[in-house]
């Protein structure tokens, strides 16, 4: 017994580029390879640029935004009550390219660090979400703008380099404490900045 | 029980909470903090929101035009999965006269050229009902796709003193990055609290945390998340589930309820 379910399923034409992330999230799940498509078009040069930034090689990058996409498509364990998708393609970007980084043997030796918990409080949509992908830049750019350099220096090697905070304080030559300071001090900054967004 | 005012320095605690940075003291400090102030949860995950933003400031680079024609074939060319709890299916496989691949005695088992049949068998000796599976393993692609995994690696499971009937399973797939864990049996735990899974590194006395998951009302659990912290997937030497406040910072402090054997 096993009724064709196909009845359930969105049909293509119920999706489009206007279609909002979870709407293409359902078709995703139910096998529609067009729904993967939009998303690609929405999200592979955010994921594209972050995986070449860490890794300033194009053709890991491409490994990389290869492999977040169809972990996307065939394992589909986005769960929208744990953050944005961007913010779980972002993730899995940085963390699958730091592994990758590490795994050369390149310069890392650090376990995550900006990896805390497992969100556990159901969050609802966002104005962030809402917005475009470009409008999102826009307003994260502005947001960075208004760190100290010193603030956004620390915040950007913890992220794009994986390195530990005592790695950090011998890089730059500041204190430990000073490390945790800015770092904290930074990201307090940017939240309050996006508080109406986030 | 008067709750006490927030201390002064508590969006610093939190900020180095999620970036990772927080002293052993100062998680301590956290953590009863949130015991005290669960809804400080949510700003929890507002800060790994934002940080989750960072990246929409790289300098941007169109990934090459083949790439996503790549990914959609690749979407396209993957095979519908075999209906693994099909009655018509299980247990014999008449058109196909493959022999059936040698299994390789391995301290984990590895499930390296085995098919669904194995997996399929692994999840009913778990006790789960197979009523129950035929029915949800349509809608359990991603679990299902899990035991598929070339590099797939189970742990049998089994309850302390404080979990006596608990059994189940963990399948940990490195390459996906993925836990799934089975269990029965086990206690079902006051609210707030939850039921976290720890990874004991070869050579470290540290246990990384690897996520938390809840029970049904009837004891069971069946659930399958996404792991990036790499030492719960690199061949950890024993998987530990202790129960938690479902707040806590990832340090173990509860009781211990199950552990790998072996």
């Amino acid at each position: 017994m096993n009724p064709d379910s196909s009845a359930l399923r969105p049909t293509a034409a119920s999706i489009s580029s206007e279609s909002s992330d979870l709407e293409l999230l359902t078709a995703l799940a139910a096998g529609q390879v067009h729904a993967l498509g939009i998303l690609y078009d929405r999200y592979a040069k955010l994921v594209y640029s972050l995986a070449f930034k860490i890794l300033e090689n194009s053709e890991e990058a491409e490994d990389i935004t290869q492999d977040v996409f169809l972990t996307l498509w065939r394992r589909n364990t986005y769960n929208p009550s744990r953050g944005s998708l961007s913010s779980f393609l972002t993730t899995m970007t940085r963390s699958r390219a730091i592994d990758k980084l590490r795994s050369k043997g390149a310069r890392l030796r650090v376990i995550q660090r900006l990896q805390g918990i497992v969100r556990t409080e159901p969050s609802s949509t966002t104005p962030l979400e809402q917005a475009s992908v470009g409008e999102r830049a826009q307003l994260i750019r502005d947001a960075l703008a208004q760190l100290s350099e010193t603030e956004r220096q620390v915040l950007e090697i913890a992220y794009y380099e994986g390195l530990s905070q005592s790695e950090i304080a011998k890089r730059l030559n500041i204190p430990l404490g000073t490390v945790k300071t800015r770092s904290r001090q930074g990201l307090l900054k940017l939240r309050q900045t996006l508080q109406d967004y986030i | 029980m008067t709750r006490s005012a927030r201390p002064d320095n508590w969006q610093d605690l939190i900020a180095g909470y999620a970036l990772g940075n927080l002293s052993p003291e100062e998680a301590e400090a956290l953590q009863q903090l949130l015991s005290e102030h669960p809804e400080l949860t949510e700003e929890v995950n507002r800060l790994q929101e934002v940080l989750a933003l960072i990246p929409y400031d790289v300098p941007e680079h169109d990934p090459p035009a083949h790439l996503r024609e790549a990914i959609l074939a690749a979407a396209q060319a993957d095979e519908p999965l075999p209906r693994l709890f099909d009655p018509t299916h299980a247990g014999l496989r008449p058109d196909k006269s493959e022999p059936p691949q040698p299994i390789k005695p391995r301290p984990a088992i590895h499930w390296w050229g085995l098919g669904g049949a194995v997996a399929a068998a692994a999840l009913l000796a778990l006790g789960l009902e197979n009523q129950r599976l035929r029915q949800e393993v349509e809608t359990n692609r991603p679990i299902v796709a899990a035991l598929q995994q070339p590099d797939a690696r189970i742990y049998a499971l089994e309850g302390t003193e404080n979990a006596v009937g608990a059994s189940g399973s963990i399948v940990i797939t490195p390459q996906q990055q993925q836990v799934l864990v089975v269990a029965q049996n086990l206690p079902q735990l006051p609210q707030g609290q939850a039921y976290r899974l720890w990874a004991m590194p070869k050579n470290s006395k540290n246990p990384a945390y690897c996520g938390q998951f809840n029970t049904g009302t009837n004891g069971t659990v069946s659930t399958l998340w996404s792991i990036s912290e790499a030492r719960c997937q690199t061949a950890p030497s024993q998987l530990l589930i202790t129960a938690e406040s479902a707040t806590a910072p990832p340090v173990p402090q509860g009781e211990l309820v199950m552990k790998s054997r072996g």
